[in-house]
């Protein structure tokens, strides 16, 4: 069932890069929603029949499979539900550490994932203590839009 | 139905660390290929099928399976089938031969898991191209991170620790000891093991990247029980599920919800009743220690919040009633979609009496399950019997 290799002689490996550059098409409801980002506007959308509502905002519910018309525009606030303080990040990526975590806006049912700013991260157990589900926190703005999901810099804890 | 599937043969190569790994994958997965049909005393001629396992997007390639292949010597008329889901690609693959063998589209299938993670040179840099484009993918995520916050909000809602996480990866190490198929076993040093890397994981609570490939055998249970010289096991439930693609829409991170509605559905096909007592063996995908848990609690294993008190009682390990993972799991080797096969290819030998690693004594019945996808989107399942004497 096993076999091992006696070979002695180092086996070649080559360098292959890749760099491609491709152009994705968001459609209607995510265009529309990031439209709104760069507006400084949170909105998402809510199905007539089911009444779940998504942020981001998408145009057919995913429960009942009925079209959505529905567009609500919402507070840039929510609770934080779970997140990871990253000591550990990748090329290309965001300078570690960082944290990302996922926010139930204020009215919704859905997460949102975004980074969360605002946290002092020296003391690594101080910070978990901190960023824990209930968390309130409230979208910080870019000031560089570009109709893109980082035209909120990050959701910061939100001052008592 | 027009037959049972049954695990006819098994192939292993070891699984070893990228750097070290002088084959190329064509002659990896040949090599692991040559020992399942060996195992299985049937010869390449014999076989009719042959489905190959890919992650697109993760290597330098394009459709690996079509160029895997060729190198396999099959006979001319042999179908080809590419099977690409991510992360549970391995996992797919068997259980799609079951589905062409009951159907009677095929009577033996060679299913071939090559090693898909040991080319890229920063495999989370790769993951992350594989998180939701536009959406979610700026947002700074690798698997390890998407894999943190479930952990995180287990141990927010029951009160686990650091170390009781910590403590499922000591435990598949020391199973991991006994496996020779293993890459990294109890031997790794407490001061890797505790680096913080995603909270709350750390590094002891990691896969690491391995380089190997498996190769299995599904034949047809009435050719089997004339030809096989392994004790039959039958497949007798294979499934699998999907949840939404967005990260944001697991909503509950402290569960794998779906995995509760899979677990359902492949229990009902199988027969399986009460999971913890009809179940002898599990081999779970666990590439972050604390999923094992998780895991447990959706396949029913026990109730919600339980599965640290399992693993602490020894009911997982080598001798409890419910031995995980005793290969060691992702954890200890995982070459990508050999490393979701493995459960498969694991279970299959315990219930042969022919574990590599150590035996669970008498095991009749065995869950094997692998998951991928951003944030664990999809998962597969599948169960198996042995029933020979
Ligand atoms: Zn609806």
């Amino acid at each position: 069932m096993t076999a091992t290799d006696t070979t002695t002689e180092a086996a070649l490996v080559h360098d292959v890069h890749w760099k491609i550059d491709y152009r994705v098409k968001l459609g209607r409801a995510w265009s529309r929603f990031m439209r709104g980002l760069q507006k400084q506007e949170l909105w998402g959308t809510r199905c007539e029949s089911c009444q779940r509502s998504y942020v981001p905002a998408q145009d057919y519910c995913e429960a009942c499979y009925e079209k959505i018309t529905n567009w609500v525009q919402l507070e840039p606030t929510g609770t934080l539900r779970a997140a990871t303080i990253v000591y550990q990040g990748f090329e290309g990526g965001p300078e570690a550490p960082y944290v990302v975590g996922a926010v139930e806006i204020d009215g919704t049912h859905s997460l949102l994932m975004h980074f969360i700013g605002g946290v002092d991260l020296s003391d690594s157990d101080a910070a978990r203590a901190v960023l824990r589900d209930g968390l309130r926190v409230r979208a910080v703005w870019s000031d560089e839009r570009t109709a893109a999901i980082t035209d909120i810099k990050h959701f910061a804890v939100e001052q008592a | 139905m027009k037959d049972h599937a049954v695990i006819s043969g098994v192939g292993f190569t070891s699984a070893t660390s990228p750097r070290r790994q002088p084959l190329s994958k064509d002659e990896l997965c040949r090599q692991a290929a040559d020992l399942a049909l060996e195992h299985a005393g049937v010869k390449r001629s014999d076989i009719d099928t042959v489905i190959i396992g890919d992650i697109a997007g993760f290597e330098a390639s394009s459709v690996s399976a079509l160029t895997i292949a060729p190198f396999l010597g099959l006979p001319e008329y042999t179908n080809i089938i590419p099977i690409s889901t991510g992360g549970t690609s391995g996992g797919h693959l068997a259980n799609q031969a079951a589905a062409l063998v009951r159907a009677g589209y095929a009577e033996r299938v060679l299913c071939i898991a090559p090693n898909t993670f040991d080319g890229p040179v920063d495999l989370q840099a790769v993951i992350n191209t594989n998180s939701p484009m536009i959406m979610e993918q700026p947002l700074g995520m690798g698997a390890v991170h998407m894999g943190a916050f479930f952990p995180g909000a287990y141990q927010q809602r029951y009160g686990v620790t650091d170390d009781q996480l910590m403590a499922v990866g000591a435990k598949n190490r020391r199973h991991a000891d006994h496996n020779p198929f293993a890459h990294i076993t109890s031997s790794l040093a407490d001061e890797h093991a505790q680096r913080m890397v995603s909270t709350p994981l750390r590094l002891g609570m990691v896969c690491p990247v391995s380089s190997g490939a498996i190769a299995l055998v599904v034949t047809a249970e009435s050719l089997a029980v004339e030809e096989s010289p392994n004790p039959l096991v039958r497949i007798t439930g294979a499934s699998s599920i999907s949840d939404g693609y967005l990260g944001g829409k697991r909503r509950d991170f402290s569960k794998f919800e779906v995995v509760e509605h899979l677990a359902r559905k492949v229990y009902r096909e199988a027969g399986i009743i009460d999971a913890r007592r009809d179940l002898d063996v599990l081999e779970l995908f666990v590439p972050y220690a604390p999923m094992e848990y998780l895991l447990q609690e959706a396949f029913l294993i026990c109730g919600w919040g339980e599965a640290p008190g399992l693993l602490e009682e020894g009911a997982t390990s080598h001798g409890g009633d419910i031995p995980t993972n005793l290969s060691g799991g992702p954890l200890c080797a995982n070459p990508g979609v050999a490393g979701q096969m493995a459960p498969i290819a694991h279970v299959a030998l315990q219930l042969m009496g022919q574990s590599p690693t150590q035996q669970a004594e008498g095991a009749k019945r065995g869950l094997a399950h692998s998951t991928g996808g951003t944030f664990f989107q999809f998962h597969t399942a599948t169960i198996m019997e042995r029933v020979s004497a």
